[in-house]
């Protein structure tokens, strides 16, 4: 059985590419699949700290890669799940001591082995995204509904079309769809316009996720969290189901509604 | 924006355009700019800087003296020239347009292809010519001058209109005339302040990447023949991993994508980044997003949202169009004309899917925007796209 490289990346930083990783492999591992997350932001690792693993790190992925350690050493069993599996970056070195081709073998091996590696890319468009999409056999954008992550996002679709990764996937994240119904901000359809590509789903913008992260437990284990429900959404089609795309509505309820209209909207996120 | 009487400045962001009144005599043209210039001393650091003398023909110790009172007031050097083929042969065959040519001693080299990249009128400010020549190539002549290059160069593009009124109009001789230039003393701009994220991607040099950058075939011979036409199209395929080494890919091609003035077709949305360059013209069968260049030698015509930079008729053809399904650029680039569009108040309608057919042509030096109808002679109105 041969399993599936997955690269999530975004060009802009910041806009959740660490979160959507943590987040689709812990979904995948919950549906069942052998997964490994691999960390490639070397230098800036965040993978382990918002999978809650850090302080399990004793070798990582440099040393993989220069043979003073094991694969298997490298990898790092979730908390939670037994098939999840984290290799995270190196801190103290940077994006340039590692190649796409080592990192593509790496990921071949992974492959045997696993049904799931998604590789979590660093931001930018150098060495350390090369190296990221290197291994990949698809590709999912995030982006946020900005128009400086929408400019990012596009180059980024551009580059990996000629790197023969073509048919990117989107996911919109932080929506808030109270802006959006307001039309203080882009909603799927203008960035899909923009975009043209397939989009995977759509994130609500979530103090949960917030929360979560700062635990150290993917958001995907909270079952009320509107942004936990859209990752497990966007899990089922990348594993093959047809989950229809939902808009994001404001939440029900007529008090809700009224504040909504009003402009005072504490909770205008639903799941998607 | 400023403006004297002889010498009309239009400025914003990075591009300035001089118009220097062609009815005065030079002397006060000469004055005037030298006033304008001394009047907004420091205020020019970097950017694209157009002189359009008019049907004015310039000797070359008038020339000097332009490039002198720049030098002077501004502390830019001349770095360099550039004239477009058809001009420099007439130039060269008319002995009253022999005056213009702003340099006695031509060479001729077989190879400026390379050259070409750092064309007239483009924001390349990584120009690091230091010799002096002349080079010319199936009539493509580049004159060089002596020249401090530092990181951000500066353009002046100088146009010569028409030397001769009564030729035949195909007989226009017109010599677009590029220098680029060094600030000495780094000042703050003004105009500055509103940069351009188009200017991006030519900026930042090496690095930077641009995977779609067109790249079209040797071609064949170009003819005249309608015959022939149909051959010459090009077509250009999405681009792929596979025939190219991935270190292409990575790196910027900012050449021309050939010396043929054919028609381009690229067949894939131009997304952020990349840059098409080509002598003819370009039709786009999709989209062109922002942070997207498409630099043309003839029109543009956009089979889809035109979002990026589009300058046609780069090699100075005031005639040239722009043409797109929907036009969203908040900047277009006719010659050496540039418009910004409008600041439309409130938030910007959303159209969806619809299409709204738009042409952007030149008139009385403004970028006009309107409807596209069928017939050239109905492009009354318009909005105009000032610069």
């Amino acid at each position: 059985m041969k399993g599936k490289t997955i690269v999530i990346t975004s060009g802009k930083g910041g806009v959740g590419k660490t979160t959507t990783t943590a987040n689709i492999g812990t979904g995948l591992a919950l549906r069942g699949h052998r997964v490994v997350v691999l960390d490639t932001d070397i230098g800036l690792r965040n993978l382990d700290v918002v999978m809650g693993l850090e302080n399990r790190i004793v070798y990582d992925l440099v040393d993989v890669i220069e043979g003073r350690c094991k694969l298997s050493q490298a990898m790092i069993r979730d908390k939670h799940l037994p098939e999840l599996y984290l290799i995270p970056a190196a801190q103290t070195r940077d994006k340039n001591c590692i190649n796409s081709e080592q990192l593509t073998d790496l990921c071949r091996n992974l492959e045997l082995e696993f049904d799931y590696i998604i590789i979590d890319c660093p931001a930018g468009i150098e060495q350390g995204f090369r190296n990221a999409i290197g291994p990949a056999q698809e590709a999912i954008i995030v982006t946020t509904p900005e128009v400086s992550a929408l400019r990012d996002a596009d180059r980024v679709i551009g580059l990996l079309e000629a790197s023969e990764l073509h048919r990117p996937k989107l996911i919109i994240n932080r929506i808030r769809p109270g802006m959006v119904k307001r039309g203080d901000m882009l909603d799927k359809d203008d960035i899909v316009d923009l975009l043209a590509v397939e989009i995977l789903g759509m994130v609500p913008a979530d103090d949960r996720l917030i929360t979560a992260t700062n635990q150290g437990v993917p958001v995907i284990h909270d079952k009320k969290a509107p942004s936990g429900l859209a990752f497990s959404r966007i899990t089922a089609r990348i594993d093959g189901d047809d989950v229809p795309l939902m808009d994001l509505e404001p939440k029900g309820g007529l008090m809700d509604r009224v504040r909504y209209l009003m402009g005072i909207n504490r909770s205008e996120y639903t799941h998607a | 924006m400023a403006k004297t009487e002889t010498i009309q400045v239009l400025g914003r962001g990075t591009n300035v355009d001089f118009t220097i009144d062609d009815a005065v005599p030079f002397e006060l043209a000469e004055r005037s700019l030298r006033e304008y210039l001394m009047a907004c001393r420091g205020l020019y650091s970097r950017g694209t800087v157009s002189i359009n003398v008019g049907r004015r023909i310039l000797a070359p110790d008038q020339m000097s003296t332009i490039r002198g009172i720049l030098n002077q007031e501004t502390g830019l050097t001349v770095s360099r020239y550039w004239c477009s083929p058809d001009v420099l042969r007439k130039a060269l065959d008319g002995p009253e347009c022999r005056r213009a040519l702003p340099s006695p001693n031509l060479e001729f080299a077989a190879d400026v292809s390379a050259e070409s990249g750092n064309s007239a009128g483009f924001v390349s400010p990584k120009v690091e010519q230091q010799e002096e020549a002349v080079e010319l190539e199936d009539g493509v002549g580049s004159v060089r001058g002596q020249g401090t290059e530092k990181g951000h160069g500066q353009q002046l593009s100088m146009l010569f209109p028409e030397l001769d009124e009564a030729r035949d109009a195909a007989l226009t001789v017109q010599i677009p005339i590029v220098m680029t230039e060094t600030v000495s003393e780094p000042s703050t701009d003004v105009e500055n302040g509103k940069g351009h994220v188009e200017e991006a991607p030519a900026v930042s040099g090496e690095e930077n990447v641009s995977p779609g950058t067109v790249t079209s075939g040797p071609g064949s011979a170009t003819t005249e023949e309608e015959t022939k036409e149909q051959d010459a199209w090009q077509v250009v395929e999405p681009p792929q991993t596979s025939s190219v080494p991935e270190n292409e890919i990575w790196s910027l091609t900012d050449a021309w994508s050939t010396p043929d003035d054919h028609t381009l077709l690229i067949k894939h949305t131009c997304r952020s980044g990349e840059v098409v360059k080509h002598h003819g013209d370009v039709v786009v069968y999709g989209d062109v997003n922002p942070g997207a260049e498409i630099v043309a030698g003839g029109d543009i015509m956009v089979l889809g949202a035109l979002r990026g930079m589009a300058h046609a008729g780069a090699e100075g053809n005031p005639k040239a169009t722009i043409f797109a399904l929907k036009l969203e650029s908040h900047r277009l680039q006719i010659g050496s004309h540039v418009g910004e569009a409008p600041r439309t108040a409130g938030k910007p309608k959303r159209n969806g899917r619809s299409v709204n057919p738009q042409i952007a042509f030149l008139r009385r030096r403004t970028i006009y925007v309107a409807p596209f109808t069928q017939r050239r002679e109905e492009y009354g109105g318009g909005t105009p796209y000032e610069g």
